[in-house]
Protein backbone atom coordinates (compact mmCIF):
# COMPACT_ATOMS: atom_id res chain seq x y z
CA UNK A 1 0.00 0.00 0.00
CA UNK A 2 2.92 2.54 0.39
CA UNK A 3 4.89 1.88 -2.30
CA UNK A 4 1.40 1.83 -4.01
CA UNK A 5 0.94 5.45 -2.45
CA UNK A 6 4.02 7.06 -3.42
CA UNK A 7 3.14 5.77 -7.04
CA UNK A 8 0.18 7.97 -6.92
CA UNK A 9 1.42 10.90 -5.39
CA UNK A 10 4.33 10.51 -7.76
CA UNK A 11 2.03 10.42 -10.21
CA UNK A 12 0.10 13.80 -8.99
CA UNK A 13 3.54 15.83 -9.01
CA UNK A 14 4.33 14.57 -12.81
CA UNK A 15 0.27 16.25 -13.34
CA UNK A 16 -1.12 12.69 -13.97
CA UNK A 17 -5.07 13.38 -13.43
CA UNK A 18 -5.42 9.44 -13.16
CA UNK A 19 -3.17 9.45 -9.95
CA UNK A 20 -5.76 11.79 -8.36
CA UNK A 21 -8.72 9.77 -9.70
CA UNK A 22 -7.10 7.10 -7.98
CA UNK A 23 -6.63 9.00 -4.79
CA UNK A 24 -10.21 10.39 -5.07
CA UNK A 25 -11.56 6.48 -5.69
CA UNK A 26 -9.05 5.36 -2.38
CA UNK A 27 -10.10 8.02 0.00
CA UNK A 28 -13.49 10.09 -1.26
CA UNK A 29 -15.47 8.29 1.36
CA UNK A 30 -13.21 9.43 4.38
CA UNK A 31 -13.31 12.65 3.13
CA UNK A 32 -16.40 13.02 2.99
CA UNK A 33 -17.53 11.61 6.26
CA UNK A 34 -14.98 14.22 7.81
CA UNK A 35 -16.73 16.87 5.86
CA UNK A 36 -19.57 15.87 7.04
CA UNK A 37 -18.60 15.91 10.93
CA UNK A 38 -17.89 19.64 10.23
CA UNK A 39 -21.43 20.48 7.90
CA UNK A 40 -23.50 18.12 9.80
CA UNK A 41 -25.55 18.48 5.94
CA UNK A 42 -24.14 15.38 3.85
CA UNK A 43 -25.20 17.46 0.91
CA UNK A 44 -22.52 20.03 1.32
CA UNK A 45 -20.47 16.99 2.62
CA UNK A 46 -20.44 16.03 -1.18
CA UNK A 47 -19.60 19.59 -2.14
CA UNK A 48 -16.84 20.12 0.08
CA UNK A 49 -15.34 16.47 -0.79
CA UNK A 50 -15.28 17.78 -4.67
CA UNK A 51 -13.52 21.01 -3.28
CA UNK A 52 -10.91 19.46 -1.39
CA UNK A 53 -10.00 16.66 -4.07
CA UNK A 54 -10.00 20.16 -6.73
CA UNK A 55 -7.42 21.49 -3.88
CA UNK A 56 -5.92 18.72 -4.18
CA UNK A 57 -4.92 18.90 -7.81
CA UNK A 58 -4.18 22.72 -7.52
CA UNK A 59 -1.93 22.09 -4.99
CA UNK A 60 -0.59 18.45 -6.13
CA UNK A 61 3.28 19.81 -6.54
CA UNK A 62 2.89 20.08 -2.59
CA UNK A 63 1.20 16.78 -1.76
CA UNK A 64 2.94 14.90 0.94
CA UNK A 65 3.28 11.42 2.35
CA UNK A 66 3.33 10.70 6.32
CA UNK A 67 4.29 7.31 6.86
CA UNK A 68 3.85 6.31 3.03
CA UNK A 69 0.30 7.43 3.15
CA UNK A 70 -1.43 10.44 1.63
CA UNK A 71 -4.06 10.68 3.70
CA UNK A 72 -3.02 12.93 6.79
CA UNK A 73 -1.98 15.57 4.30
CA UNK A 74 -5.51 14.89 2.90
CA UNK A 75 -7.15 15.42 5.78
CA UNK A 76 -5.50 18.72 6.37
CA UNK A 77 -7.03 19.78 3.32
CA UNK A 78 -10.11 18.94 3.96
CA UNK A 79 -9.75 20.55 7.71
CA UNK A 80 -9.44 23.60 5.68
CA UNK A 81 -11.70 23.11 3.05
CA UNK A 82 -14.61 22.23 5.48
CA UNK A 83 -13.95 24.94 7.86
CA UNK A 84 -14.14 27.52 5.05
CA UNK A 85 -17.23 25.88 3.87
CA UNK A 86 -18.77 26.03 7.43
CA UNK A 87 -17.99 29.54 7.66
CA UNK A 88 -19.60 30.12 4.73
CA UNK A 89 -22.64 28.52 5.67
CA UNK A 90 -22.71 30.44 8.73
CA UNK A 91 -22.71 33.79 7.32
CA UNK A 92 -25.59 32.62 4.60
CA UNK A 93 -27.82 31.14 7.85
CA UNK A 94 -27.20 34.64 9.44
CA UNK A 95 -28.49 36.76 6.72
CA UNK A 96 -31.42 34.33 6.20
CA UNK A 97 -32.59 34.08 9.24
CA UNK A 98 -35.53 36.56 9.07
CA UNK A 99 -37.03 34.49 6.51
CA UNK A 100 -39.82 32.35 7.01
CA UNK A 101 -38.92 28.92 7.03
CA UNK A 102 -39.49 26.72 4.36
CA UNK A 103 -42.36 24.08 4.62
CA UNK A 104 -40.83 20.52 5.10
CA UNK A 105 -41.56 18.35 2.02
CA UNK A 106 -43.45 14.94 2.54
CA UNK A 107 -40.94 12.08 1.82
CA UNK A 108 -41.55 8.88 3.20
CA UNK A 109 -38.11 7.08 1.54
CA UNK A 110 -36.16 5.23 4.06
CA UNK A 111 -32.83 6.86 3.16
CA UNK A 112 -34.25 10.35 3.28
CA UNK A 113 -35.47 9.71 7.03
CA UNK A 114 -32.16 7.94 8.13
CA UNK A 115 -30.05 10.50 6.08
CA UNK A 116 -31.95 13.73 8.05
CA UNK A 117 -31.71 11.51 10.99
CA UNK A 118 -27.94 11.71 10.83
CA UNK A 119 -27.67 15.21 9.91
CA UNK A 120 -29.84 16.08 13.21
CA UNK A 121 -27.81 13.83 15.78
CA UNK A 122 -24.49 15.53 13.93
CA UNK A 123 -25.99 19.00 14.36
CA UNK A 124 -26.70 17.88 18.27
CA UNK A 125 -23.00 16.55 18.58
CA UNK A 126 -21.34 19.74 16.97
CA UNK A 127 -23.97 21.78 19.49
CA UNK A 128 -22.36 19.97 22.50
CA UNK A 129 -18.25 20.66 21.00
CA UNK A 130 -19.10 24.11 19.90
CA UNK A 131 -17.94 25.50 23.18
CA UNK A 132 -14.51 24.21 22.44
CA UNK A 133 -12.23 26.29 20.56
CA UNK A 134 -11.84 25.46 16.93
CA UNK A 135 -8.29 23.95 17.18
CA UNK A 136 -9.60 21.27 20.14
CA UNK A 137 -12.55 20.88 17.93
CA UNK A 138 -10.82 19.79 15.00
CA UNK A 139 -8.31 17.36 16.68
CA UNK A 140 -11.67 15.83 18.40
CA UNK A 141 -12.61 15.42 15.12
CA UNK A 142 -9.60 14.30 13.52
CA UNK A 143 -8.26 11.98 15.91
CA UNK A 144 -12.04 10.61 17.65
CA UNK A 145 -13.91 10.62 15.24
CA UNK A 146 -12.10 10.07 12.23
CA UNK A 147 -9.17 7.49 13.78
CA UNK A 148 -6.07 9.22 12.94
CA UNK A 149 -3.49 8.31 15.23
CA UNK A 150 -1.86 11.70 17.47
CA UNK A 151 1.30 11.22 14.58
CA UNK A 152 -0.88 11.53 11.52
CA UNK A 153 -3.28 13.90 12.83
CA UNK A 154 0.01 16.02 13.79
CA UNK A 155 1.12 15.80 10.08
CA UNK A 156 -2.88 17.04 9.04
CA UNK A 157 -2.21 20.32 11.35
CA UNK A 158 1.47 20.76 10.81
CA UNK A 159 1.40 21.04 14.30
CA UNK A 160 3.86 18.92 16.72
CA UNK A 161 2.24 15.61 17.87
CA UNK A 162 2.60 17.47 21.46
CA UNK A 163 0.23 20.23 20.52
CA UNK A 164 -2.33 17.71 18.92
CA UNK A 165 -1.64 15.39 22.65
CA UNK A 166 -2.47 18.40 24.83
CA UNK A 167 -5.13 20.25 23.12
CA UNK A 168 -7.28 16.59 22.88
CA UNK A 169 -6.86 16.32 26.50
CA UNK A 170 -7.87 19.66 27.09
CA UNK A 171 -10.76 18.97 24.92
CA UNK A 172 -11.92 16.16 26.46
CA UNK A 173 -11.06 17.57 29.95
CA UNK A 174 -13.71 20.79 28.66
CA UNK A 175 -16.13 18.30 27.21
CA UNK A 176 -16.46 16.59 30.75
CA UNK A 177 -16.95 19.75 32.72
CA UNK A 178 -19.48 21.40 30.07
CA UNK A 179 -21.35 17.79 30.92
CA UNK A 180 -20.93 18.07 34.48
CA UNK A 181 -22.06 21.81 34.60
CA UNK A 182 -24.86 20.61 32.26
CA UNK A 183 -26.11 17.65 34.64
CA UNK A 184 -25.42 20.12 37.59
CA UNK A 185 -27.46 23.34 36.30
CA UNK B 1 -16.24 10.19 28.88
CA UNK B 2 -18.67 12.98 27.77
CA UNK B 3 -17.44 12.60 24.22
CA UNK B 4 -20.35 12.75 21.88
CA UNK B 5 -20.55 10.52 19.36
CA UNK B 6 -21.36 11.12 15.63
CA UNK B 7 -23.55 9.21 13.63
CA UNK B 8 -22.52 6.09 11.76
CA UNK B 9 -20.12 6.70 8.65
CA UNK B 10 -21.97 6.50 4.94
CA UNK B 11 -20.56 6.08 1.22
CA UNK B 12 -20.63 8.72 -0.96
CA UNK B 13 -23.56 8.21 -3.12
CA UNK B 14 -22.68 6.22 -6.21
CA UNK B 15 -24.35 9.48 -8.49
CA UNK B 16 -22.54 12.43 -6.56
CA UNK B 17 -19.04 9.76 -6.72
CA UNK B 18 -19.70 9.28 -10.34
CA UNK B 19 -20.50 12.91 -11.29
CA UNK B 20 -17.83 14.37 -8.52
CA UNK B 21 -15.16 12.02 -10.24
CA UNK B 22 -16.22 13.04 -13.72
CA UNK B 23 -15.72 16.78 -12.08
CA UNK B 24 -12.22 15.93 -11.07
CA UNK B 25 -11.14 14.70 -14.30
CA UNK B 26 -12.33 16.89 -16.74
CA UNK B 27 -10.86 19.59 -14.29
CA UNK B 28 -7.35 17.91 -14.28
CA UNK B 29 -7.19 17.75 -17.73
CA UNK B 30 -7.56 21.07 -18.27
CA UNK B 31 -5.83 22.58 -16.00
CA UNK B 32 -2.65 20.24 -16.83
CA UNK B 33 -2.46 21.92 -20.12
CA UNK B 34 -2.21 25.57 -18.55
CA UNK B 35 1.54 26.58 -18.24
CA UNK B 36 2.14 28.63 -14.62
CA UNK B 37 1.18 31.99 -14.55
CA UNK B 38 4.28 33.47 -13.86
CA UNK B 39 5.66 32.01 -16.92
CA UNK B 40 3.61 34.34 -19.33
CA UNK B 41 5.78 37.38 -17.73
CA UNK B 42 8.87 35.55 -17.52
CA UNK B 43 8.47 34.39 -21.37
CA UNK B 44 7.54 37.78 -22.46
CA UNK B 45 10.82 39.55 -20.56
CA UNK B 46 13.35 36.93 -22.04
CA UNK B 47 11.87 37.84 -25.87
CA UNK B 48 12.15 41.64 -25.00
CA UNK B 49 16.23 40.80 -24.11
CA UNK B 50 16.17 38.79 -26.87
CA UNK B 51 14.96 41.11 -29.44
CA UNK B 52 17.14 44.12 -28.06
CA UNK B 53 20.25 41.84 -27.70
CA UNK B 54 19.78 40.50 -31.69
CA UNK B 55 19.21 44.22 -32.75
CA UNK B 56 22.77 45.63 -30.75
CA UNK B 57 24.02 42.30 -32.46
CA UNK B 58 22.49 43.34 -35.72
CA UNK B 59 23.91 47.05 -35.65
CA UNK B 60 26.88 46.92 -34.11
CA UNK B 61 30.06 46.52 -35.77
CA UNK B 62 32.67 43.83 -34.75
CA UNK B 63 33.86 40.41 -36.27
CA UNK B 64 30.38 39.37 -37.27
CA UNK B 65 30.93 39.62 -40.78
CA UNK B 66 33.09 36.55 -41.48
CA UNK B 67 30.16 35.12 -40.50
CA UNK B 68 28.23 36.82 -43.40
CA UNK B 69 26.49 38.77 -40.60
CA UNK B 70 24.38 41.90 -41.14
CA UNK B 71 27.02 44.65 -40.47
CA UNK B 72 26.20 48.57 -41.01
CA UNK B 73 28.51 50.23 -43.90
CA UNK B 74 31.86 48.73 -42.86
CA UNK B 75 34.01 45.40 -43.86
CA UNK B 76 34.66 44.16 -47.03
CA UNK B 77 31.88 41.30 -47.43
CA UNK B 78 29.23 41.00 -50.13
CA UNK B 79 26.58 41.60 -47.09
CA UNK B 80 24.15 43.87 -47.77
CA UNK B 81 23.31 46.54 -45.33
CA UNK B 82 20.15 45.90 -43.73
CA UNK B 83 18.72 47.98 -41.04
CA UNK B 84 18.19 47.18 -37.29
CA UNK B 85 15.17 44.67 -37.01
CA UNK B 86 11.98 46.02 -36.04
CA UNK B 87 10.77 44.03 -32.83
CA UNK B 88 7.32 43.37 -34.54
CA UNK B 89 9.13 42.04 -37.76
CA UNK B 90 8.05 38.76 -38.62
CA UNK B 91 10.78 35.91 -38.33
CA UNK B 92 13.07 35.89 -42.02
CA UNK B 93 15.19 32.97 -42.74
CA UNK B 94 19.06 33.89 -43.44
CA UNK B 95 19.68 33.15 -47.23
CA UNK B 96 21.82 30.73 -48.15
CA UNK B 97 24.59 33.44 -48.79
CA UNK B 98 24.86 34.81 -45.55
CA UNK B 99 22.93 37.73 -46.47
CA UNK B 100 19.70 37.48 -45.12
CA UNK B 101 18.70 39.50 -41.67
CA UNK B 102 17.67 36.77 -38.70
CA UNK B 103 15.14 38.98 -37.48
CA UNK B 104 13.38 37.35 -34.32
CA UNK B 105 10.05 36.81 -33.93
CA UNK B 106 8.10 39.33 -32.14
CA UNK B 107 8.29 39.54 -28.20
CA UNK B 108 4.65 38.83 -27.96
CA UNK B 109 4.80 35.67 -30.05
CA UNK B 110 7.94 34.13 -27.61
CA UNK B 111 5.74 35.09 -24.94
CA UNK B 112 2.54 32.82 -26.33
CA UNK B 113 5.14 30.49 -27.47
CA UNK B 114 6.26 30.18 -24.15
CA UNK B 115 3.38 30.54 -21.94
CA UNK B 116 0.86 28.86 -23.67
CA UNK B 117 0.90 24.82 -23.52
CA UNK B 118 -0.12 22.56 -26.42
CA UNK B 119 -3.68 23.78 -26.94
CA UNK B 120 -6.24 21.44 -24.90
CA UNK B 121 -7.75 18.67 -26.87
CA UNK B 122 -10.02 17.58 -24.57
CA UNK B 123 -12.88 19.91 -25.06
CA UNK B 124 -14.64 17.21 -25.70
CA UNK B 125 -16.80 15.43 -23.38
CA UNK B 126 -14.62 12.78 -21.48
CA UNK B 127 -15.32 9.41 -23.20
CA UNK B 128 -16.17 10.99 -26.47
CA UNK B 129 -12.92 10.44 -28.33
CA UNK B 130 -10.99 7.79 -29.84
CA UNK B 131 -9.08 5.18 -27.31
CA UNK B 132 -5.74 6.68 -28.55
CA UNK B 133 -7.69 10.45 -28.27
CA UNK B 134 -8.61 9.44 -24.33
CA UNK B 135 -5.84 7.04 -23.33
CA UNK B 136 -3.51 10.55 -23.75
CA UNK B 137 -3.88 11.50 -20.08
CA UNK B 138 -3.63 7.87 -19.05
CA UNK B 139 -0.82 6.68 -21.02
CA UNK B 140 0.34 9.16 -23.15
CA UNK B 141 2.12 8.02 -25.87
CA UNK B 142 0.87 4.32 -25.71
CA UNK B 143 1.05 2.16 -28.57
CA UNK B 144 -1.71 -0.44 -29.51
CA UNK B 145 -0.84 -3.90 -28.81
CA UNK B 146 -3.92 -6.11 -29.58
CA UNK B 147 -7.38 -5.36 -30.70
CA UNK B 148 -9.38 -8.03 -29.03
CA UNK B 149 -12.15 -7.07 -30.87
CA UNK B 150 -14.89 -4.45 -32.50
CA UNK B 151 -14.73 -3.25 -28.96
CA UNK B 152 -11.75 -3.80 -26.77
CA UNK B 153 -7.85 -2.69 -27.61
CA UNK B 154 -4.70 -3.20 -25.26
CA UNK B 155 -2.24 -0.36 -25.57
CA UNK B 156 1.11 -0.57 -23.91
CA UNK B 157 4.03 1.92 -22.62
CA UNK B 158 6.98 1.14 -21.38
CA UNK B 159 6.04 -1.54 -18.58
CA UNK B 160 1.82 -0.33 -18.18
CA UNK B 161 -1.13 -1.49 -20.35
CA UNK B 162 -4.46 0.02 -20.47
CA UNK B 163 -7.41 -1.74 -21.47
CA UNK B 164 -9.62 0.66 -23.76
CA UNK B 165 -13.24 -0.25 -24.35
CA UNK B 166 -15.46 1.52 -27.02
CA UNK B 167 -19.13 0.43 -26.14
CA UNK B 168 -22.10 2.18 -27.25
CA UNK B 169 -20.52 5.45 -28.65
CA UNK B 170 -18.80 5.56 -25.43
CA UNK B 171 -14.61 5.06 -25.06
CA UNK B 172 -13.46 3.90 -21.49
CA UNK B 173 -9.96 3.89 -20.77
CA UNK B 174 -8.95 1.83 -17.40
CA UNK B 175 -6.27 2.76 -15.40
CA UNK B 176 -2.69 2.35 -16.22
CA UNK B 177 -1.55 -1.66 -14.78
CA UNK B 178 1.84 -2.76 -14.39
CA UNK B 179 2.30 -5.67 -17.50
CA UNK B 180 3.80 -7.82 -14.84
CA UNK B 181 0.19 -8.33 -12.83
CA UNK B 182 0.12 -7.50 -9.29
CA UNK B 183 -1.09 -10.14 -6.48
CA UNK B 184 -3.84 -8.13 -5.76
CA UNK B 185 -7.62 -7.10 -6.44
CA UNK B 186 -6.73 -4.14 -8.58
CA UNK B 187 -5.69 -6.21 -11.09
CA UNK B 188 -8.94 -7.55 -11.60
CA UNK B 189 -10.95 -4.34 -10.79
CA UNK B 190 -13.74 -3.55 -13.07
CA UNK B 191 -14.73 -0.90 -15.41
CA UNK B 192 -18.73 0.24 -14.82
CA UNK B 193 -20.87 1.79 -17.56
CA UNK B 194 -23.96 2.60 -17.24
CA UNK B 195 -26.25 3.31 -20.61
CA UNK B 196 -29.68 2.25 -21.40
CA UNK B 197 -30.60 0.90 -18.04
CA UNK B 198 -27.90 -1.83 -18.59
CA UNK B 199 -24.43 -1.94 -16.66
CA UNK B 200 -21.34 -3.18 -18.58
CA UNK B 201 -18.20 -4.24 -16.11
CA UNK B 202 -15.19 -4.75 -17.88
CA UNK B 203 -11.52 -6.03 -17.54
CA UNK B 204 -8.47 -7.54 -19.05
CA UNK B 205 -4.63 -7.63 -18.48
CA UNK B 206 -1.71 -9.59 -19.68
CA UNK B 207 -1.37 -14.21 -18.01
CA UNK B 208 1.38 -14.56 -16.97
CA UNK B 209 4.35 -15.70 -19.34
CA UNK B 210 4.32 -20.02 -19.37
CA UNK B 211 0.82 -20.25 -17.80
CA UNK B 212 -1.50 -19.45 -21.15
CA UNK B 213 -3.13 -22.93 -21.09
CA UNK B 214 -3.58 -22.87 -17.44
CA UNK B 215 -5.08 -19.83 -16.60
CA UNK B 216 -8.56 -18.66 -16.22
CA UNK B 217 -10.39 -15.51 -14.37
CA UNK B 218 -14.23 -15.75 -14.34
CA UNK B 219 -16.42 -13.13 -12.22
CA UNK B 220 -19.59 -13.76 -10.64
CA UNK B 221 -21.85 -11.08 -10.65
CA UNK B 222 -24.67 -10.16 -8.59
CA UNK B 223 -26.90 -11.38 -10.61
CA UNK B 224 -25.76 -14.77 -10.33
CA UNK B 225 -24.27 -15.48 -14.15
CA UNK B 226 -20.35 -16.21 -14.21
CA UNK B 227 -18.55 -14.86 -17.15
CA UNK B 228 -15.47 -16.17 -17.77
CA UNK B 229 -12.40 -14.01 -19.39
CA UNK B 230 -11.87 -14.95 -23.38
CA UNK B 231 -8.00 -14.88 -24.06
CA UNK B 232 -6.08 -14.30 -27.57
CA UNK B 233 -2.54 -13.56 -28.56
CA UNK B 234 -0.82 -10.47 -29.61
CA UNK B 235 2.11 -9.40 -32.36
CA UNK B 236 4.33 -10.58 -29.62
CA UNK B 237 3.55 -13.68 -28.24
CA UNK B 238 1.77 -12.08 -25.38
CA UNK B 239 -1.48 -13.80 -24.27
CA UNK B 240 -4.13 -11.24 -22.77
CA UNK B 241 -6.96 -11.89 -21.21
CA UNK B 242 -10.73 -9.69 -21.22
CA UNK B 243 -13.15 -10.07 -19.67
CA UNK B 244 -17.04 -8.27 -20.67
CA UNK B 245 -20.39 -8.72 -19.00
CA UNK B 246 -23.52 -6.63 -19.77
CA UNK B 247 -26.69 -7.20 -17.12
CA UNK B 248 -29.82 -5.11 -15.95
CA UNK B 249 -28.29 -4.72 -12.35
CA UNK B 250 -31.64 -4.07 -11.61
CA UNK B 251 -31.27 -0.49 -10.23
CA UNK B 252 -30.87 0.72 -6.44
CA UNK B 253 -28.03 0.93 -4.16
CA UNK B 254 -24.93 -0.80 -5.11
CA UNK B 255 -23.90 -1.16 -1.66
CA UNK B 256 -25.93 -3.16 -0.39
CA UNK B 257 -26.03 -6.19 -3.25
CA UNK B 258 -24.23 -8.77 -3.29
CA UNK B 259 -19.90 -8.01 -4.57
CA UNK B 260 -18.49 -8.94 -7.63
CA UNK B 261 -16.70 -12.49 -6.76
CA UNK B 262 -13.47 -12.83 -8.73
CA UNK B 263 -11.85 -16.55 -9.13
CA UNK B 264 -8.52 -16.71 -11.16
CA UNK B 265 -7.34 -20.41 -11.52
CA UNK B 266 -4.03 -20.83 -12.30
CA UNK B 267 -1.97 -24.02 -12.84
CA UNK B 268 -5.03 -25.27 -10.90
CA UNK B 269 -4.62 -23.32 -7.87
CA UNK B 270 -7.32 -20.67 -6.85
CA UNK B 271 -7.73 -17.57 -6.00
CA UNK B 272 -10.71 -15.44 -5.04
CA UNK B 273 -11.24 -11.67 -4.68
CA UNK B 274 -14.01 -9.60 -3.86
CA UNK B 275 -14.52 -6.82 -5.73
CA UNK B 276 -15.37 -3.55 -3.00
CA UNK B 277 -18.40 -1.35 -4.89
CA UNK B 278 -16.74 1.39 -5.94
CA UNK B 279 -13.38 0.90 -5.09
CA UNK B 280 -12.96 -1.88 -7.63
CA UNK B 281 -15.84 -1.17 -9.39
CA UNK B 282 -14.75 1.81 -11.06
CA UNK B 283 -11.31 1.06 -13.02
CA UNK B 284 -11.86 3.91 -15.58
CA UNK B 285 -9.57 6.57 -15.73
CA UNK B 286 -10.76 9.11 -18.53
CA UNK B 287 -14.76 9.77 -17.48
CA UNK B 288 -17.12 8.81 -14.11
CA UNK B 289 -18.43 5.78 -13.10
Amino acid sequence: MAGDERELVDGLHQDDPGALAALFDRYADRIYNHCFRHLADWAEAEDATSSVFLEVWRHRQRVRLHDGSALPWLYGVATNVCRNAGRSRRRYLRAVTGLPAAAPEPDHAEQVTDRLGSEARMRDVLAQVEALPAREREVLGLVAWSGLTYEQAAAALDVPVGTVRSRLSRARARLTELTKEHSDG
Amino acid sequence: MAEPTPPPERPLPDDARARIRADLLAHAHERRSSAPRWLAPVGAAAAVALVAGLAYWAISPGDSEQEGLPVTGRGSTTATPTPAPEPSAATATPKPDGTGTPTPAAPETLAETAGTAPAPDDAVQAGGGSCEDELEFVLGGASLALRVDATASFWVKGEKFVLCDELHGRTTVHRALPLTARDDVSTYAVSSDFLDGMTTRSAGGLVPQGAEDVFDVAYTFPDGHTEHATTAVDDQGRTWWRMTYTYDDGGGNELKKPPIEVTVSLSGVQKRYTLRWGLDTCAQANHGC
